[in-house]
């Protein structure tokens, strides 16, 4: 019987393809340890995360979903991360509405430079999702 | 041989509270905003409602259920183990001639000429009460 | 008041004269007391055209299904259509026109003020009568007139008039070429978005009890979609199971795609529905309130798409159904769009 074991929270991390997933990629690189609860999902831009891809990772059991994308003013394709912007703060605020709590879903901009700051978005947001404890209420229940 | 009781309309609740009491799962109508369904209670209900938004099918058939459940194991094919319903006893209150006659009409498809296990289980053990329509709207 | 009468001339002059090739209107429905959606193509029939409190429904919703036949048909409109037009029906036009589903010269817009009374809530007369079936009502200067076996009586709109009228904002169809009746803008009976601030008062507890309730109960019949114009998709996301795309991909083959949602009409797949159509609807959603009044298990979905459009407005100053020009809600941005939350 093994015994009583932390509770681990699941982050699913969509990441853009240009600065955050570089990001990621040089935090690894340059050895920064950080926790491994996240699951790194490349997309070509933050601009491009349809909301489905969060309501669809939430559904699936994810505890917490982070986007991140490029700063604003340095997105490879100009505009992606302002209609990230605009975008993901609806879904933000929708999730809130229906009493998701409000730091399951949580936005960044990391840089393809910044891969300190990856890890503490990551650090942070696992520190945050463990009081919350396994998320319930979106999660089909397939029994 | 069939014996008919009647029963004091003020005892229904004592009625019910007895079926729950004697293991059954009881259901009757009841109005959730604005809506009437088929809702778990423990003892009373008020008889008194014109009809569900929707029939008691899903105590014998409900929309979704679990036949099969399977287990990888590493090297070996997935091992299949049979889900057999659960199916309580459910007492349903309240059912109109209506949908009384659209559950004979799923029997004759799902267990006249065939064995479906998970409907027949489900069916077994499903009371419907019926209510008759004195006054249809 | 608008006469009735001059619904039916205006209609009865425009198909005469060919300038539209049929007119979207309502007449005497089959059940009971509402009226229904029409569409009528010659003159004579004009007669048959109803103004009253029970011309709830989205008439851009006539117009979207004109469009998609002609498309599917593969003809152009060739003259335009008519419409007889509310005020929350214009601003649904509108949204149409800006996202250029058809060309203003397509449609000729009769409007209509529903003045200070709205429309009627079928649920809250029937509450009101006590049982008694209405067999027809009528607009009675700022009421209604509502007729049962028992006679004629008055009953105030404020206590039976919808809800999506209570808080609305532009009861007068502002694009037109026509309009009929007094434009009673600021009318103004209850605050804007009152019933949603009711709502956010609540805890966040309270909030996931309510709406866990609601996507408990729903049943998946796709009413809210089928009834909202601007749920036009051919194929919506939805409806989708997975497959591969390839350029030879048949538009029936990308019908069938990727599976986003389960067909199930479980908790977190409805959830999922709900959610993912009130943020397709951002921007786009005029409140006209039919996908509440259509629900048949009460959800109130006014609520979902209410919150959107008051970030729309309040956080990116967007009003939807405003102006036919300018890119819509999410197609745009503002260098000061709030970006606090974000890390």
């Amino acid at each position: 019987m093994s015994e009583q074991q932390k509770y681990e929270p699941k982050i699913v991390a969509f990441l853009c393809k240009w600065c955050s997933s570089a990001g990621s990629d040089l935090a690894g690189v340059s050895r920064i340890q950080y926790p491994a609860n996240a699951t790194p999902i490349t997309v070509p831009c933050s601009g491009s995360v349809s909301p489905m891809y969060i309501l669809s990772a939430l559904k699936k059991g994810a505890d917490g979903v982070l986007v991140s994308g490029c700063h604003i003013g340095d997105c490879h394709y100009m505009e992606g991360n302002f209609l990230a912007r605009r975008k993901l703060h609806l879904v933000k605020e929708l999730l809130q509405f229906c009493g998701v709590e409000e730091n399951r879903f949580r936005m960044s901009w990391v840089s393809a430079a910044e891969g300190a700051k990856f890890a503490e978005v990551v650090k942070e947001f696992v520190e945050d999702l463990r009081p919350l404890g396994p998320q319930e209420k979106l999660k089909a229940k397939r029994a | 041989m069939s014996m008919e009781k009647i029963l004091d309309k003020a005892r229904l609740n004592d009625w019910i509270a007895a079926v729950a009491k004697g293991g059954w799962e009881v259901h009757a109508p009841a109005l959730e905003d604005g809506v009437w369904l088929f809702k778990p209670v423990a003892e009373s209900t008020d008889l008194d409602y014109p009809n569900t938004k929707q029939p008691p099918k899903e105590f014998s058939f409900p929309q979704r259920e679990i036949f099969f459940a399977f287990e990888q194991v590493k090297g070996e094919a997935p091992r299949l183990t049979e889900v057999k319903p659960a199916a309580p006893q459910c007492a349903v209150f309240g059912v109109r001639p209506c949908d009384g006659r659209g559950a004979v009409r799923m029997d004759r498809v799902f267990s006249d000429n065939v064995n479906d296990p998970y409907y027949e289980t489900r069916r077994k053990n499903t009371a419907y009460v019926g209510l008759a329509c004195n006054a249809p709207p | 008041m608008i006469n009735v009468q001059d619904i039916r001339d205006t209609a009865r002059d425009l198909l005469a004269k060919g300038e539209v090739r049929a007119v979207i209107g309502w007449r005497a429905g089959s059940r009971g007391m509402a009226a229904e959606p029409c569409v009528i193509t010659k003159p004579e029939e004009a007669d048959s055209l109803v103004w009253d409190p029970t011309c709830y429904h989205n008439l851009a919703l006539n117009l979207v299904n004109d469009r998609k036949e002609l498309r599917h048909a593969k003809q152009s409109p060739g003259a335009p259509i008519g419409i007889v037009a509310k005020g929350c029906d214009a601003r649904a036009i509108v949204v149409l026109l800006q996202e250029n589903y058809f060309k203003r010269e397509d449609v000729y817009i009769i409007g209509v003020s529903c003045e200070n009374s709205g429309v009627l809530d079928e649920k809250k007369l029937a509450t009101q009568l006590k049982g008694f079936a209405p067999t027809a009502a009528a607009f009675a200067g700022d009421d209604f007139s509502v007729t049962t076996a028992k006679g004629e009586n008055k009953i105030a709109a404020r206590e039976v008039m919808a809800d999506r009228c209570l808080e609305c904002r532009t009861p007068f169809p502002k694009e037109n070429n026509t309009a009929l009746g007094e434009d009673k803008t600021g009318r103004d009976i209850e605050p804007q978005f009152a019933a949603l601030q009711r709502f956010e008062a609540q805890d966040e507890a309270a909030r996931w009890d309510f709406w866990q309730r609601q996507f408990d109960r729903c049943i998946r019949c796709f009413a809210c979609r089928s009834v909202c114009p601007m749920c036009f998709c051919d194929e919506c996301v939805v409806d989708s199971i997975e497959m591969k795309i390839a350029p030879e991909t048949t538009a029936e083959e990308k019908a069938n795609r990727i599976r986003w949602v389960e067909r199930s009409a479980t908790r977190a797949e409805n959830a999922t529905y709900h959610m993912t159509r009130a943020l397709h609807l951002a921007g786009r959603c005029v409140d006209c309130g039919e996908c509440e009044r259509v629900c048949p298990v009460n959800i109130p979905l006014r609520l979902l798409n209410n919150k959107m459009e008051r970030e729309a407005r309040e956080a990116f100053g967007f009003e939807p159904g405003a102006s036919i020009g300018g890119p819509s809600l999410v197609a745009s941005f503002r260098d000061d769009d709030p970006g606090e939350f974000i890390r």
